[in-house]
């Protein structure tokens, strides 16, 4: 065996068949270089093996659930933000296509809105036609009933309401807030 | 390793880590934080960077938890993220600029009188083996901390480091090789050092 050969033995000691051994051993009696090397190898590996175990700082795992946080909400605002971003992306490429086809449908989306708010008035004078009956009807019963009787419609009305709320608060909520 | 062996438990919180519970990977943060940050500081060298160093690794490990292979053991997953990560760092810290200072060898540092050489020759041995440490290459390091620190066998450090076997026995030689060699230059210097204080003394 060469000397090299003998080096790479010297590093891997753990590893040696019985032959190997024994044959490092008569070398190191006979090579001062490789005895040097494996006495400051001896020391080394003892050094490195005793070296004591370092430890992190108290509250180390806090620290670390902080960490966490504020990584969850940095990723949470990246992804709004790539949804944003898309969105946009989308909005452009969509207008960037079709941008002159939506053009055309502009008139048409205008004789919508008129036609809406034309209804709207439609429906706001048929509202107060309604509201118009509705006070002659009233006018007319408050003129043929006597007062009392009016009084104890009224009474019997606003009894009847009352009833009518505490049995929906007793039966219908406390129902609902068991379930 | 012995100490790291996986445990029902253990196999529980990364279960349920992987579901999203934080708590869960919480307690794997508290089992594994000695062995996380002991191979960071062993790496880097100082606390403030291990500490940030650490914290990185398990929030990387907390991103990555779903490409857990079961198959292997945990702890040995965890250094690999931490080791790579420490790689990463030291390559970064080689590529930022460095004073004139940093360019100098360390020992010729401060003043160069024989009671304040003799005071640093006499530092502890685990500082001397930082120091040592600190004069490698990323992977050699990592590969002789994992071997060292952490008992790791050849396949494992293969496994962690993305090298191959041959590789790994190939890198850890060569750098035991040269930290013999150091120890044993630096333990002469020490010794002719304590000659001339003596000789001076006198």
């Amino acid at each position: 065996m060469k000397h090299p050969q003998f080096e790479a033995l010297l590093f891997d000691i753990d590893h040696l068949g019985h032959e190997e051994r024994i044959a490092l051993e008569a070398h190191l009696r006979e090579c001062e270089h490789c005895n040097v090397l494996a006495t400051s190898w001896r020391d080394l590996e003892g050094n490195l093996i005793s070296a004591p175990k370092m430890e992190p700082a108290a509250g180390f795992t806090e620290r670390f659930r902080e960490r966490l946080v504020v990584y969850k909400r940095r990723k949470q605002e990246r992804l709004t933000l790539a949804v944003i971003l898309a969105i946009l992306i989308s909005l452009i490429i969509v207008t960037g296509f079709f941008g002159l086809e939506l053009l055309t449908f502009i008139p048409s989306v205008i004789s919508l809105l008129l036609k809406s708010i034309n209804g709207l008035v439609l429906l706001g004078g048929l509202l107060t036609i309604l509201g118009d009956f509705v006070l002659v009807l009233l006018e007319g019963i408050t003129q043929s009933l006597p007062a009392g009787l009016l009084l104890a419609i009224a009474a019997a009305t606003s009894g009847l309401a009352v009833i009518w709320m505490f049995s929906i608060y007793r039966f219908g909520f406390n129902t609902l807030r068991k379930e | 390793m012995a100490e790291y062996q996986r445990s029902n438990e253990e196999g529980l919180w990364i279960e349920r880590a992987t579901q999203g519970d934080d708590d869960a990977f919480a307690q794997i943060v508290e089992s594994y934080q000695v062995p996380v940050y002991n191979l960071c500081y062993r790496m880097l060298g100082n606390k403030e960077e291990a500490e940030d160093a650490a914290q990185e690794s398990f929030l990387r490990a907390y991103r990555n938890l779903n490409r857990y292979d079961p198959e292997r053991k945990f702890v040995t997953w965890l250094l690999s993220i931490a080791s790579h990560y420490c790689i990463d760092c030291l390559r970064r810290r080689r590529l930022k600029l460095v004073s004139l200072d940093d360019l100098l060898p360390r020992r010729e540092r401060g003043t160069s009188t024989p009671g304040a050489e003799a005071n640093y020759l006499q530092l502890e041995n685990a500082e001397e083996i930082r120091i040592m440490l600190d004069g490698i290459g990323e992977k050699d390091r990592a590969a002789m901390i994992l071997r060292y620190w952490y008992d790791f066998s050849y396949e494992e450090i293969a496994e962690s480091l993305s090298l191959s076997i041959s590789a790994v026995k190939s890198r850890l030689h060569r750098t035991r090789r040269e930290m013999a060699d150091r120890w044993n230059v630096q333990n002469k210097a020490f010794v002719n050092g304590g000659r001339q204080d003596e000789a001076s003394a006198i």
